[in-house]
């Protein structure tokens, strides 16, 4: 029960405890090893070699993180992550207890130095390597729950070292304090050791070593995508500019610490004391804010957090460059950055695809951390010593705010950057792009016509012939001319309208050698053009055909009288298509069905409306799509809708292609029938989706309205859902199966919900975005859900987002849900009366059989 | 519950129809014929014509590959929810095993045309059943991987 409590309230999912005790025990160790090495090598550096050197330690830890980087890309690709931080905390250990060997009895200056800088070098390694290993093991939505967490416990472990060191610096000689930190990563190389052993015997063998260049490729490769990523240079320049900051803070913030205690013993317990202070501190902001915030803003608001908080330290060590601001200083860039910044930070590497993931990594620790060290090193070694004080603090006040305004851009195109890596996974639609061929030069034209010849496959070739018809079409017409013939009946067929409009020089003479075809939708294709244009030879053949034993053809001749300007023509034609609509075969009712539409025959009416209540589903079929002018719009939608209701799915198709012709015209229309309709999702998305289409003034005023309404439903939906469950233990064994399967029906009506309102965030201003998000819920990849769950934090319309995040989180990661409805049902008879009230279509079907059943049940 | 309700918690764990949504399934219920044969019949044999595939609503089955449709050296067994003959009604290629009946069998069948038909209102079918066919795949992987360690490994 505890357990339970303590997972609940840690946002620990079932599954997932192994996985966070695991790191967070290797977080502590590391965390308690870093404090202890970061105070006490401050501590050494600052009073025995003299805190005036510290940007020449800056300029050179950017010359041996470039060379450390390369030598951890290298083999970074080629180890697993696990087995490379092995190495990387066993080399540690043995460099530190050289050091300490070398810092005995006051030891040479050389020694303080290399302690210092190789911490400087190491934190950054096992800072990035550390990240990298333990986001293989979440996913973004687990990182966003859990990093926070793991890092938290690296803060424990800070407040343990901090404790420690300030314990042991009143007793010890500080260079000890390397010995402290060796022990903490003997316990890291254990525990690595004892989580992977089981993994062992099926480790699969290490990439070959490429003979050289292959951390300069990395590095290379990334900033040969930083070219076209502007996330990516957004990013690099805000690192830049943070390191010359932090930097900048270090310098000043140490020499105020440095001048204001005595002795490097007092120097180094009171780094210890602030350590465990700031660790603790953040430990608290870690665990009971960060993933909160996360959670709740996005890393929209919290990768700002950081940058304001440098800014606003700055100011203070401006307005007075004493203890107090540097204290607050060094909390800035020892606490801030790690419960607020590198978490948000390691978030946005996944909106970068996979394989770029770690080139940008590569590209961050071997070229901008150390450029950014060096040019920090360099100015700080030209300010003179005694502009070390106000005067550099406002300096970087105003840097500041640069990189504050490098953050907000770089919300903006990660936001972008999300949705398109989406895109790249899931296929999205790319829409209509005919419209940007534009005009189509001579030597195009020759290339398209040559292939038109060539191309055997008829979508083929109807897919050039578009283009030619779109980017020349003046051409088109005669080419067409010249390449048709031959092709099939079917392609033939789909171009012979688009050619009649074009006319070209012997375009007549082709469509009567058509009429002559075997294939009669290529007859009456013909036939239709010719007689729409007053063709003689056509319309002599029309009463032939008016009176032919196949049912098409008869059809389409009375189609074809419809295309002629004779009013005589005109009622032969109708006298023979009613005669059809009342024959006993299918076939010849369907056949008349057909070419029907656009006719507009209103003394059809009443015949058409009867057949579609005809027994055989194909007729049904034809009759609603030839239901276009029937009635007024009220009508209309009912037909529609019974339509879509059909039992046959042929008939549902068939309305859903012939929809538009049923669709409301004014707003109130609209509005009226999405309201009639709203527990019909069929329904919903054609009259949104038409609605959207339309040029109507208000209809991103209805459409949104009608989304909050769907969202609403979908909370009350979720709620009765997860109550169904209580209800079924409650229940006898028959009434838990229907409250079983009225769950199952409730949350599928959920998803309906979402999707509706989804669609409409693509209907309106958000198309690309909600579309991608769309795809990736309907994926079962939980990556690309997490990455789109954190695109919806960014859609602007934020009203209907904050209806949409809590529920998918819910639906599809299984959050804790914590809203009720007010007429929450008490027992299984409520229950189905809210279903029977509340549900779609199909949930009040089901409830209405349960009554039955249930009422079939009670004995009288 | 009603029968129409049970037949769709059934269909809906049928790995085959598991991505359709419930209103979808209950166009499908009708769809589908009652069948059953009693203990030690078979319900085909190898090289039948393939028309149907079933799912298992009680009793027990055996499959086997032998030639001989008297053979009883099982492959698999399957019961309740379970549902065999499906690939014949995609390669239209004949019955490529026998099904013996261990246990009275009640089941429920649909037809090629019937299924072609769902799979043409339904697309999200198709997914279903290549999940299903894959985990079949999958399985016969397995099948033939042990039996060819056995082989080398006799002991």
């Amino acid at each position: 029960m505890l357990k339970r409590q303590l997972a609940s309230w840690l946002l620990i999912r079932n599954g997932e405890e192994r996985v966070v005790l695991y790191l967070s025990l290797l977080y502590l160790a590391l965390g308690a090893g870093m404090a202890v090495g970061r105070s006490s090598s401050d501590a050494l550096l600052f009073k025995r070699l003299g805190v005036e050197f510290l940007p020449q330690m800056f300029f050179l830890t950017s010359f041996l993180l470039v060379g450390f980087s390369a030598v951890y890309a290298e083999f970074s690709d080629r180890l697993h992550p696990s087995r490379m931080f092995k190495y990387i905390v066993a080399l540690t250990g043995i460099f530190l207890v050289v050091v300490w060997g070398a810092m005995q009895n006051g030891g040479s200056k050389i020694a303080f130095a290399a302690y210092f800088l190789g911490y400087g070098v190491v934190s950054e390694i096992l800072l990035v390597h550390s990240n990298l290993y333990a986001s293989g093991f979440l996913d973004l939505s687990q990182s966003k729950r859990i990093s926070p967490l793991i890092n938290a416990a690296s803060r424990l472990g800070g407040v343990v070292g901090g404790v420690t060191l300030g314990l042991l610096s009143s007793r010890f000689p500080t260079e000890y304090m390397a010995l402290v930190w060796a022990l903490t990563l003997v316990e890291a190389f254990f525990l690595i050791a004892a989580y992977h052993r089981g993994e062992q015997r099926i480790r699969a063998k290490t990439k070959p070593l490429k003979k050289h260049g292959r951390p300069l490729v990395h590095i290379r490769e990334g900033l040969e995508f930083a070219r076209r990523s502007s996330l990516l240079q957004i990013a690099g320049l805000g690192l830049f500019v943070m390191i010359v900051l932090i930097s900048m803070q270090d310098y000043l913030v140490s020499t105020i610490l440095t001048r204001h205690f005595q002795n490097e013993r007092d120097l180094a317990a009171f780094f210890g004391w602030f350590s465990a202070f700031t660790n603790f501190a953040v430990l608290l902001l870690q665990i009971l804010t960060t993933n909160r915030l996360l959670r709740r803003f996005g890393l929209k608001l919290v990768s700002l957090i950081f940058p304001w908080s440098t800014a606003a330290s700055f100011a203070l060590l401006g307005l007075s460059a004493s203890f107090l601001p540097a204290v607050i200083g060094r909390f800035n860039y020892t606490g801030m950055m790690p419960a607020f910044r590198n978490p948000s930070a390691n978030l946005f590497y996944s909106a970068l695809p996979g394989y770029m993931q770690g080139r940008a990594r590569a590209l961050s620790i071997g070229l901008i951390l150390p450029l950014g060290l060096a040019v920090s090193g360099l100015l700080l070694m030209w300010v003179p010593k005694e502009s070390v004080g106000e005067s550099l603090a406002v300096f970087g006040l105003l840097l500041s705010f640069v990189y504050i305004y490098l953050k907000i851009v770089k919300n903006r195109i990660y936001a972008a950057s999300l949705a398109c890596l989406i895109q790249q996974q899931v296929y999205t639609g790319i829409g209509e792009e005919l419209e940007e061929i534009g005009r189509l030069d001579e030597r195009v034209v020759g290339e398209l016509k040559q292939l038109l010849q060539q191309t055997e496959d008829g979508d083929n070739y109807v897919a050039y012939a578009e283009i030619l018809l779109h980017g020349a079409p003046q051409d088109a017409g005669k080419i067409l001319l010249e390449t048709l013939p031959g092709k099939s009946a079917q392609v033939q067929d789909r171009l012979l309208p688009r050619i009649a409009e074009l006319a070209p020089p012997g375009w007549q003479d082709y469509m009567r050698c058509c009429l002559d075809s075997v294939d009669t939708h290529l007859r009456a294709t013909a036939l239709t053009e010719l007689a729409k244009r007053g063709d003689v030879d056509a319309l002599r053949a029309i009463h032939g055909w008016l009176v032919h034993t196949n049912p098409r053809i008869r059809a389409v001749a009375a189609q074809a009288c419809f295309a002629a300007q004779d009013p005589v023509l005109h009622e032969v034609a109708e006298r023979t298509l009613r005669t059809m609509l009342s024959a006993e075969k299918p076939g010849a009712i369907i056949a008349a069905l057909s070419v029907m539409p656009g006719l507009k025959l209103f003394s059809l009416d009443d015949a058409v409306r009867a057949l579609l209540q005809h027994p055989d589903a194909g007729v049904r079929a034809a009759a609603i799509a030839a239901t276009g002018a029937i009635g007024a719009v009220g009508e209309r939608l009912i037909l529609l809708a019974r339509a879509l209701r059909d039992e046959d799915v042929v008939v549902q198709r068939a309305a859903e292609k012939n929809a538009v012709t049923l669709m409301p015209i004014t707003e109130s229309e609209y509005a009226a029938a999405l309201d009639t309709y709203f527990s019909f999702f069929h329904m919903q998305s054609l009259l949104t989706n038409y609605l959207a289409q339309s040029e109507l003034a208000q209809r991103k005023t209805i459409l949104l309205a009608i989304a909050h309404r769907h969202l609403q439903r979908a909370w009350d939906k979720k709620s009765v859902a997860l109550h169904a469950l209580s209800l079924a233990q409650q229940a006898s064994a028959r009434q838990a199966d229907e409250a079983g399967f009225l769950r199952l029906v409730l949350n599928e009506e959920v998803l309906r919900h979402i999707d509706i309102a989804l669609d409409i965030l693509a209907l309106l201003d958000e198309a690309q975005m909600a579309r991608a998000i769309s795809a990736a819920l309907a994926s079962r990849d939980r990556r690309l859900r997490a990455q789109a769950l954190e695109s919806l934090r960014h859609i602007e319309n934020k009203a209907l987002v904050e209806w949409l995040l809590p529920l998918i989180e819910a639906a599809q990661d299984g959050a804790r849900w914590e809203h009720t409805v007010p007429d929450m049902p008490r027992d299984m008879n409520e229950m189905i009366a809210w279903c029977k009230r509340q549900g779609g279509q199909w949930l009040r079907q089901c409830a209405a059989l349960m009554e039955e059943e249930t009422s079939r049940a009670t004995p009288v | 519950m009603q029968p129409l309700f049970d037949r769709i918690l059934l269909l809906k764990r049928v790995p085959f129809f598991a991505l359709l949504r419930t209103d979808q399934l209950r166009h499908i219920v009708p769809m589908l014929e009652p069948a059953g044969w009693a203990s030690g019949e078979r319900v085909f044999e190898k090289g039948d014509p393939s028309d149907r595939m079933y799912i298992l609503l009680s009793g027990r089955v055996g499959i086997v590959l032998h030639d001989d449709p008297e053979s009883t050296e099982y492959v698999a067994q399957l019961g309740h929810g379970d549902c065999f003959g499906e690939m014949g009604l995609l390669d239209d290629l004949p019955r490529s095993a026998t099904v013996h009946v261990l246990e009275t069998v009640e089941a429920l069948s649909l037809s090629r045309v019937r299924l072609h038909g769902m799979l043409q209102a339904y697309p999200e079918l198709g997914i279903g059943m290549l999940a299903a066919l894959s985990g079949r795949l999958r399985e016969a992987n397995d099948a033939r991987i042990k039996s060819r360690h056995l082989a080398d490994n006799p002991k």
